[in-house]
């Protein structure tokens, strides 16, 4: 997949599942290379910037095994900026699906 | 790739960042082996699915200099932001530096027009032969106040523009991060 198109769809998968529940960043990872191909470490510097943008926040937590695990949590900010973006997403794939459907009736 | 050639790649990469966040970002890397091997994958997969690590690290020194740059507004800092930005690739160095080429340009012109505007009375002045302007009936001094009047207006204008020009390149940097973040 293009570069630029996936950086813009990391990100909307990432508020997706943050706006469920709390994760930590492998689990976010693994969530979102479950359904689409990612490099995994591109999620980290998304969620430290968006955590310094003030759309998450993180705490600690012991883990049974390992390290204990950062979690982030989405702030208020970060639901009402998820809402606008889910709009963007679902406007464009909605237009994009249109377009699509519209060229393959001609042929 | 093992766990670690992909931390030494990422450590030599990530030199730009100031040490504690630098261990904050190699910790979450740490983490990430840490979590994948207790989930039984191997280095070399965990090393792979990450994806490469300098190419990780790069997108990290961009955002943290730009992040700087705007906190502490200095020539170094907005300089360092440039060289980071634009090292992520090559082909944006032509659409960052470019531009800001012009832009200074332009302004170094208006600031010497200014300059020589204002000075338009004194060189007269001093150096009457200095000043020869089509000035028609209008007498040649009031011509020359007119300039000064003029390269005054010209000089507010240019130190106006120059301290909005700063928060502007940060402002196309950030653009320009933002379009090959990663990358």
């Amino acid at each position: 997949m293009n570069i630029q198109i996936k950086k813009g769809v990391i990100e909307v998968c990432v508020f997706a599942i943050l706006s469920k529940k709390d994760c930590y960043g492998y689990e976010l990872a693994e969530t979102i290379s479950s359904h689409i191909e990612i490099s995994e470490g591109t999620i980290y510097p998304l969620l430290r910037r968006l955590t310094k943008e003030g759309y998450f926040t993180t705490y600690l937590q012991e883990s049974s095994e390992g390290p204990p695990r950062i979690y982030y949590k989405i702030t208020d900010q970060g639901i009402e900026y998820k809402k606008s973006l889910l709009k963007d997403w679902n406007n464009l794939t909605k237009g994009v699906n249109e377009l699509i459907e519209e060229s393959e009736k001609d042929e | 790739m093992n766990k670690k050639e992909f931390m030494e790649k990422l450590d030599k990469a990530l030199a730009g960042i100031p040490k504690d966040e630098k261990k904050e970002v190699m910790r979450d890397y740490e983490d990430h082996f840490s979590i994948g091997l207790e989930k039984g994958r191997t280095e070399d997969e965990i090393a792979k699915s990450l994806g490469d690590p300098a190419s990780i690290a790069k997108s990290i020194t961009a955002e943290y200099s730009i992040t700087r740059a705007k906190r502490e507004p200095s020539i170094k800092n907005i300089f360092r932001a440039i060289i980071t930005v634009t090292g992520l690739g090559l082909f944006n160095l032509i659409f960052v530096l470019g531009p800001l080429i012009i832009a200074v340009a332009l302004l170094f012109v208006a600031y010497g027009v200014a300059i020589l505007f204002i000075a338009a009375p004194f060189l007269m002045l001093v150096y009457p032969a200095s000043v020869s302007i089509p000035s028609g009936d209008t007498p040649i001094w009031m011509v020359a106040v007119g300039l000064h009047i003029i390269g005054d207006i010209l000089l507010v204008l240019s130190l106006y523009i120059t301290k909005g020009f700063y928060k502007l390149i940060i402002a196309y940097l950030q653009m320009n991060a933002k379009i090959i973040r990663g990358e």
